[in-house]
């Protein structure tokens, strides 16, 4: 980050303000001794050239009890995912837009409705889609959407959106 | 001091990455309005993020954030019921780079904690690729 440079050396050439690349830098006197004081920039820019690889891990459990009292859905699950990311300038409000690529993914999990129990052991690899496992959640395109909804870009969209998530 | 909501927003829902637009000074807090694609129904979310702290590590400056949702939440979500979020990203200054982000989210149904991690890789380019390929002929 190239403001930060700026940033330590402000107080020491005794410098109130530096703009840097258009960017204005608000420096504090003391902001070696209270890095509270500076201002940051939060600016994602991610390089061009470079793909974020992500991991991805999400544990979840669940109990919906209908409104009769009896237990309607219970279950437990863990997910698991390594993406690449890449990046290019679309605009202002939305100035990066990200593809994600699955690299491999997988989904652990086991569930009770209506007093019947299921359970799910998923792995997926690049390329070679669905790749051992069984149960309910065989559903490729199920889970990349969720797990790419919930990693990519969640406003600006809506639909798509499965009922009982709150 | 401008905060371009869309990609922040995609902080809420667990990887955490992208806050774009922003300046801000250690213990600031914003706010940030939208829609979370993964939760149905969820009205106008507000929610409140605050730069902690920036540490050094190393070579890099680590800026830790963290906010939660504050409301919006649909009629049937609010008050007691209402989801409990708690979000915290751990960003490299130095170098653009999401580190780790931690999301936990609770209503009285559901509980999850999502945890990323990331890191830059270069891009190997078309023309690398195929200077690569043509050394290889060359060297058979």
């Amino acid at each position: 980050m190239k403001s930060l440079g700026f940033l330590l050396l402000g107080p020491i050439l005794g410098l109130s303000a530096l703009s840097i690349a258009g960017q204005s830098v608000i420096i504090s006197p003391d902001a070696l001794a209270l890095p509270s004081l500076c201002h940051y920039d939060l600016t994602f820019q991610p390089p061009a050239d470079k793909r974020l690889v992500v991991s991805y891990e999400a544990t979840e459990s669940w109990n919906y009890v209908e409104k009769d009292g009896r237990s309607g859905m219970s279950g437990k699950s863990t997910k698991t995912a390594t993406l690449h990311w890449t990046f290019k300038k679309q605009g202002r409000q939305s100035p990066y837009l990200t593809s994600g690529r699955f690299m491999a993914a997988s989904y652990l999990g086991s569930s009770t409705k209506a007093g019947k129990k299921s359970a799910s052991d998923i792995v997926w690899t690049r390329g070679g889609g669905y790749e051992k496992g069984q149960g309910c959640h065989t559903d490729k395109t199920w889970f990349a959407g969720e797990m790419k909804e919930t990693l990519a870009f969640p406003i600006d969209r809506r639909g798509e959106a499965r009922p009982g998530e709150c | 001091m401008t905060t371009q909501q869309g990609l922040l927003g995609s902080s809420l829902a667990g990887f955490g990455a992208i806050l774009s637009g922003k300046s801000t000074a250690a213990r600031e807090t914003w706010t940030w309005k939208g829609d979370l694609l993964n939760v149905a129904n969820c009205g106008k979310l507000v929610a409140k993020f605050q730069l902690v702290n920036v540490k050094r590590e190393g070579r890099k400056n680590i800026a830790y954030i963290r906010g939660s949702i504050v409301s919006g939440w649909p009629k049937q979500k609010t008050g007691k019921s209402a989801p409990q979020t708690k979000y915290e990203l751990w960003y490299s200054l130095s170098d653009d780079t999401p580190l780790k982000s931690r999301l936990s989210y609770k209503s009285k149904s559901r509980t999850s904690v999502i945890e990323t991690t990331a890191y830059w890789e270069p891009i190997q380019q078309k023309a690398q690729l195929t200077s690569l390929k043509r050394k290889a002929a060359v060297a058979r």
